[in-house]
């Protein structure tokens, strides 16, 4: 498979203080890719040093086989960056946003009325074009910001955060548009919204301490959890300490939590599970769940360092 | 293509004026006038002996203040707003066209405002300027647009406080207006001053200015040297937004 984008140890530094180290992964062509990590990670960076905004301090990264440093506006105009925060000339109508931005990639004039009339059709903002920035709600300032990544039909396509805080009316629009109109594009995203990143990406990587710490799809990530599961049972009152002291001694049990009446717990074997159901029962209990672990538990596990 | 993307900016400048356009004639009107209102009109009651008449000989200062002043304003908030915006940093655009692209509109917008400030003074002092006066006043002071664009971009590169901004904003309208003899005749001033501030390209460019509303010859010799400052302002500019556009520093 062709790889759109390619990291090969790329280090950088922000005030003296080591964001990314030896940063070394790929992106292939026509997928979506979901980078998730906390927030200072260095999510941002990322997707700034992929785009020219910002500089690498060690490395090399390249873009459809060209090197970064080399053949930057070339880079440039085949890349479609949607940044984190809400960044509008506020002096201009959103058509004249959009429209201006257009230009600046080389779509002609009629290419781009057309275009732009169809993503504000597709994407439900038809009826804002003649609106300033600053009288839009939030989800739709996103939107628009998206429609204007997208406007030059980019092979390769950088959101930052795009669909953090806004509603699923709003985060299903970007989805289905990115799901059914982009499908050739490669899309490359940060995210701390864990459900987006497991619905919507073909790979997901994981960004821990300037590196990355898992690199896969959703089904391999799951897999190199050796099938752990998450089980909660649900007390009707508080949950009693003796049950508390006997599950403290189990090992088998992974990232435990307990909060009032809730009892959490990860493991890979059902049978400690039932085990833990028999001492429960001595309590009343409420409800029971077992479901298979998500994206956000093993986010947890990692920086809680009890994935395994 | 490089010229394309120039105009395609110039274009989204103009853009920009038009939600305030009449805000924006009407000041382009009241500077000129407050200049001449405020420090003309007095001061032409002190400098009774001067020649041409204080009246008219002050016309070039009014003009090369208004002009360079709202330049210099202009600027500062076009490279603020570029500094901040991610999205802008990402485009295909090279940053000799963004310096070239803000040059091109600064001396639009120069010209603009010589155009109000020139009607307004003819109307205000008889027979002042010619319009082959005008061509040629705008023309000598075109390097010392060029500067002032690129020196607001060295003072908001320097300068990040908003206040201290504020201060500077103030200090330059007092250096425009009273140091390089836009409305004092320069030799009022100390000779060791006036050996100094020689070498400032805009007094240069302010003398050539009253010679040719006095129907004198021009120093060519300034027009080319403040040239060469305006080529040598900017590789500075080019050099600041190509840092800002890569973000070196962070």
């Amino acid at each position: 498979m062709e790889a759109s984008i390619t990291f090969k140890s790329v280090a950088k530094k922000i005030k003296s203080e080591t964001l990314l180290a030896d940063l070394s992964f790929g992106v292939q062509k026509g997928t979506r890719f979901a980078l998730v990590g906390t927030n200072g990670s260095g999510k941002s960076s990322i997707i700034k040093m992929i785009s020219g905004i910002i500089q690498k301090d060690r490395g090399s990264i390249y873009v459809k086989g060209f090197d970064i440093g080399l053949k930057l506006n070339e880079i440039k105009s085949i890349i479609g960056y949607m940044p984190q925060n809400t960044e509008f000339d506020k002096d201009l109508t959103v058509y004249e946003n959009i429209s201006i931005y257009g230009q600046l990639y080389g779509i002609d004039k009629t290419t781009l009325i057309k275009r732009i009339r169809e993503l504000s059709k597709d994407l439900n903002f038809y009826d804002y074009l003649n609106f300033y920035p600053d009288s839009l709600s939030y989800g739709l300032s996103r939107v628009i910001m998206f429609a204007r990544a997208v406007i030059h039909n980019p092979e390769i396509i950088l959101l930052d955060e795009p669909t953090s805080n806004i509603d699923p009316n709003y985060r299903s629009l970007i989805w289905n548009y990115i799901c059914n109109s982009l499908r050739d594009s490669t899309v490359f995203y940060t995210t701390n919204n864990f459900n987006d990143a497991q619905d919507y990406s073909n790979r997901i990587s994981i960004l821990y301490n300037g590196n990355i710490k898992y690199n896969g799809t959703f089904e391999n990530l799951v897999n190199n959890t050796h099938g752990l599961t998450r089980f909660t049972i649900t007390f009707k009152d508080k949950i009693p300490n003796n049950f508390i002291k006997t599950i403290s001694l189990n090992p088998k049990i992974i990232n435990s939590s307990f909060s009032d009446n809730i009892f959490k717990f990860y493991s890979t074997e059902k049978v400690e599970y039932f085990k833990i159901l028999k001492y429960a029962l001595d309590s009343e209990i409420e409800d029971i769940d077992i479901s298979n672990c998500s994206l956000e538990d093993i986010f947890k596990g990692i920086y809680t360092n009890d994935d395994e | 293509m490089m010229m394309n993307n120039i105009f395609i900016l110039i274009n989204k400048k103009l853009l920009n004026i038009k939600k305030f356009i009449f805000q924006y004639i009407f000041i382009l009107f009241l500077f000129p006038c407050l200049l001449y209102l405020f420090l003309t009109i007095p001061l032409s009651r002190v400098f009774i002996n001067l020649k041409p008449i204080y009246s008219i000989w002050v016309c070039s200062g009014i003009l090369f203040v208004s002009v360079l002043f709202n330049i210099y304003i202009l600027n500062s908030n076009w490279i603020v707003k570029l500094y901040d915006n991610n999205f802008m940093k990402s485009l295909p655009v090279l940053s000799s066209e963004y310096l070239l692209s803000q040059i091109i509109y600064s001396i639009t917008v120069g010209f603009l405002q010589s155009v109000f400030t020139v009607i307004i003074l003819n109307s205000l002092s008889v027979g002042f300027m010619t319009f082959v006066q005008f061509i040629k006043c705008f023309f000598v002071m075109l390097p010392s647009i060029i500067i002032m664009v690129n020196f607001s971009l060295i003072i908001i590169n320097l300068i990040k406080n908003k206040f201290i901004i504020n201060i500077y904003n103030c200090l330059l309208f007092l250096f425009l207006s009273f140091s390089i003899g836009s409305f004092i005749p320069l030799n009022l001033y100390p000779i060791e001053y006036i050996n100094i501030i020689s070498y400032i390209p805009f007094s240069g460019t302010l003398i050539n200015m009253q010679k040719i509303i006095s129907y004198q010859s021009i120093f060519y010799n300034m027009f080319f040297i403040s040239l060469f400052y305006s080529l040598f302002f900017s590789f500075i500019g080019y050099y600041i937004i190509e840092g800002k556009m890569k973000n070196y520093n962070e």
